[in-house]
């Protein structure tokens, strides 16, 4: 990165349910409101008989047209349609997911009364259009530059698909972060002006609406490093609106007699009407739930209490705590290390969560000076704003590092790990390799990334052949290196010491999308 | 191979030997003086990547990492050849920062020249006798 860049760069949380952007300017770092005024933007996309909704619109109009309004495309993005996770989001979702080329999950809506098909990344980019000419009709100009974040436990193919949603999006995205580092960066910042000398540890607790992420970093001389991160890819706002909603249709048959789950647009509005009252349960003790027409003509009422909201959802906040414990016990580190909590994502809000991790730090003060719907954007932004060369910024740096262990199938298809999980990068890594058969003319080299002792229960990232003289089994001398650069591209290079031989390999593709 | 008598049979007339026997020791009870190493030679010694003396606390060897690191990672600076240099340093760091892979290092660095082998893998460089400066001859 060479000096200033002319034009202004942006940090965008493309969050599960909610995105929001910044921009450093004047010093700071500046959370841009949307043309409703929201300093978050539902991460919606609808499609109608004659345009396409993003943001608050697509969410407002949600009830009426609950078969063309696309949300969650973050749980699709990366992933293919056979797996369990999508099999099982499938069920709870009004819009139609089909299986495409490749196994990739594709969107079927109607749009201006033609049935169109869009890939996950392609929905996550018009969100990324709206937060960028969001920025722009602030800014005055154009963007370009970018920091996107994903949660902190994102495969490799789930950045990628991120990745090339922003280049859909006519972004140039200059890293991809996880968003506990970017919550942290963003109060490492916050608390510039209380200089804390020395060591400094700090866990993450990210509770959004769909995803679940804990970090532990520390700060020394004002460089992040990431020493544990943990999480649930299905934990979050969603999970408790669901709790609720399914509370009230139990509620609704007794009443009725009428069971409403097979109705799409009453469990639409059922469950907007829940997460209005979740919000509301967060600063008083009772809520009520008030819809005219629900079904059939029949009005729906009730109240909620926030004791019977959090019985309801115990075992989810019990199982928030539990990933916390294991995330510090990854990073080798006891509660009485940590220096600060921080609290990042609408759903930290909760006071049953906050009590329950105030009574795991001892009565610790919790950290919720930024926004936690805003915490995130706050530090991709400064990201964006390191690399762009921002001269008040220089203080600080991320040591990122990998989220999932990567290695290579051996012997019998185990997983040999050659870089582990939470290792910085910038790092490379060597393995020496042989043959188990006798004149055996190639090895193939498949890299795999995950956390299972077999390579199968993990993602295969790519595969090659090396082709090496015949020889007796266990002679040959084959180094296989592992390099992956700082925006966590994976370079695999194999090389023969005895031949000469070499290739090598990008693992990780990105590439300029035709379109 | 036990360590401690290879540390007692090091020539004392050795700079290298004298050098890390000293580092090497929770107390040294003599004064240590820092060899004079030419800019342009590859650090001899993984402490030295770090900017470091064999005796550093782990909390000055993090310090030292996360400042360099400021510096040499490839967010920031614009060299070509960042990215080596950051994976460099932090292999340096990664290995210094854990006790156990620290005390096998300095087992191993002192074995090596103790008795006269390189102390790292072929191929990273070779080791030659420091050059001799004025700061190093009061250690004579």
């Amino acid at each position: 990165m060479a000096g200033k860049r002319r034009h202004p760069a942006i940090g965008i949380d493309l969050g599960t349910t909610y995105s929001c952007i910044g921009v450093w300017q004047n010093d700071r770092v500046e959370i841009i409101a949307n043309d409703q005024g929201n300093r978050t933007t539902p991460s919606y996309v609808a499609f109608t008989g004659s345009r396409r909704l993003i943001g608050d619109a697509a969410k407002n109009q949600a009830e009426m047209n609950p078969s063309n309004t696309i949300f969650d495309s973050k749980r699709l993005i990366g992933r293919r349609f056979s797996d369990a996770s999508v099999q099982s989001d499938i069920k709870h979702w009004p819009f139609k997911v089909i299986s495409g080329p490749d196994d990739k999950p594709l969107i079927v809506v109607q749009y201006r009364g033609v049935e169109h098909q869009f890939a996950a990344e392609e929905i996550s980019s018009m969100v990324l259009v709206k937060m960028r000419e969001t920025a722009e009709a602030y800014l005055g100009t154009t963007i370009r530059d970018a920091v996107v974040t994903v949660p902190a436990c994102s495969t490799d193919l789930q950045r990628q698909a991120t990745w090339n949603a922003g280049v859909l999006a006519s972004l140039n995205v200059m890293r991809i972060i996880p968003e506990p580092t970017a919550a942290a960066l963003a109060y490492g910042l916050d608390r510039k002006s209380a200089q804390v000398q020395g060591l400094y540890n700090v866990l993450v607790f990210d509770l959004g609406g769909g995803t679940f992420d804990v970090s532990v970093l520390d700060k020394v001389e004002g460089v992040f490093e990431v020493l544990a991160t943990a999480g649930a890819a299905h934990l979050g706002g969603e999970d408790f609106d669901n709790r609720m909603v399914n509370h009230f249709v139990q509620e609704f048959k007794r009443k009725t007699k009428e069971d409403i789950s097979g109705n799409p647009r009453a469990l639409r509005r059922l469950r907007t009407a829940c997460e209005r009252a979740k919000r509301t349960l967060s600063s008083t003790l009772e809520a009520t739930i008030e819809i005219d027409c629900l079904y059939e003509d029949i009005n729906f009422y009730s109240t909620i209490t926030r004791a019977r909201f959090e019985e309801l959802n115990m075992d989810l906040f019990r199982k928030c705590i539990d990933i916390v414990e294991d995330c510090l016990s990854d990073a080798k580190m006891d509660v009485g290390s940590v220096h600060d909590v921080v609290l990042v994502g609408g759903s930290s809000r909760i006071p049953k969560v906050q009590q329950f991790l105030q009574e795991l730090f001892n009565g610790k003060k919790l950290f919720k000076s930024i926004n936690p719907d805003e915490a995130v954007a706050y530090g991709a932004t400064i990201q964006a704003a390191i690399m762009s060369g921002e001269d008040e910024i220089q203080d600080y740096l991320m040591n990122d590092a990998t989220p999932l262990s990567l290695g290579l199938a051996t012997d019998g298809g185990v997983m040999t790990v050659l870089i582990p999980k939470n290792a910085t990068i910038p790092t490379r890594k060597e393995v020496v390799l042989s043959t188990d058969s006798d004149n055996q003319p190639c090895i193939r080299i498949q890299v795999y990334e995950g956390e299972g002792a077999m390579a199968r229960d993990n993602n295969l990232l790519g595969e090659f052949e090396f082709s090496i003289p015949p020889a007796p089994k266990g002679v040959p001398q084959i180094t296989i290196t592992f390099h992956i650069d700082a925006d966590c591209i994976l370079d695999v290079a194999a090389e023969d010491k005895t031949t000469g031989e070499k290739m090598r390999k990008t693992i990780t593709k990105r590439f300029r999308l035709k379109h | 191979m036990i360590s401690a008598p290879l540390r007692l049979s090091a020539p004392r007339a050795a700079v290298g030997g004298s050098f890390l026997l000293g580092a090497s020791k929770s107390k040294p009870s003599r004064i240590r003086c820092a060899a004079g190493v030419g800019r342009g030679a590859a650090a001899a010694t993984l402490y030295e990547v770090l900017g470091l003396r064999a005796g550093a606390t782990g909390r000055e060897i993090k310090a030292a990492y996360r400042r360099l690191a400021r510096e040499r990672h490839p967010d920031v600076a614009t060299a070509p050849g960042a990215a080596a240099e950051f994976v460099r340093l932090h292999d340096a760091y990664a290995t210094l920062s854990d006790p156990d892979s620290r005390a096998r290092y300095d087992r191993s660095a002192v074995a090596a020249v103790a008795v006269a082998q390189r102390p790292w893998r072929s191929g990273v460089g070779v080791y030659g006798r420091p050059l001799r400066t004025w700061e190093t001859d009061q250690c004579w």
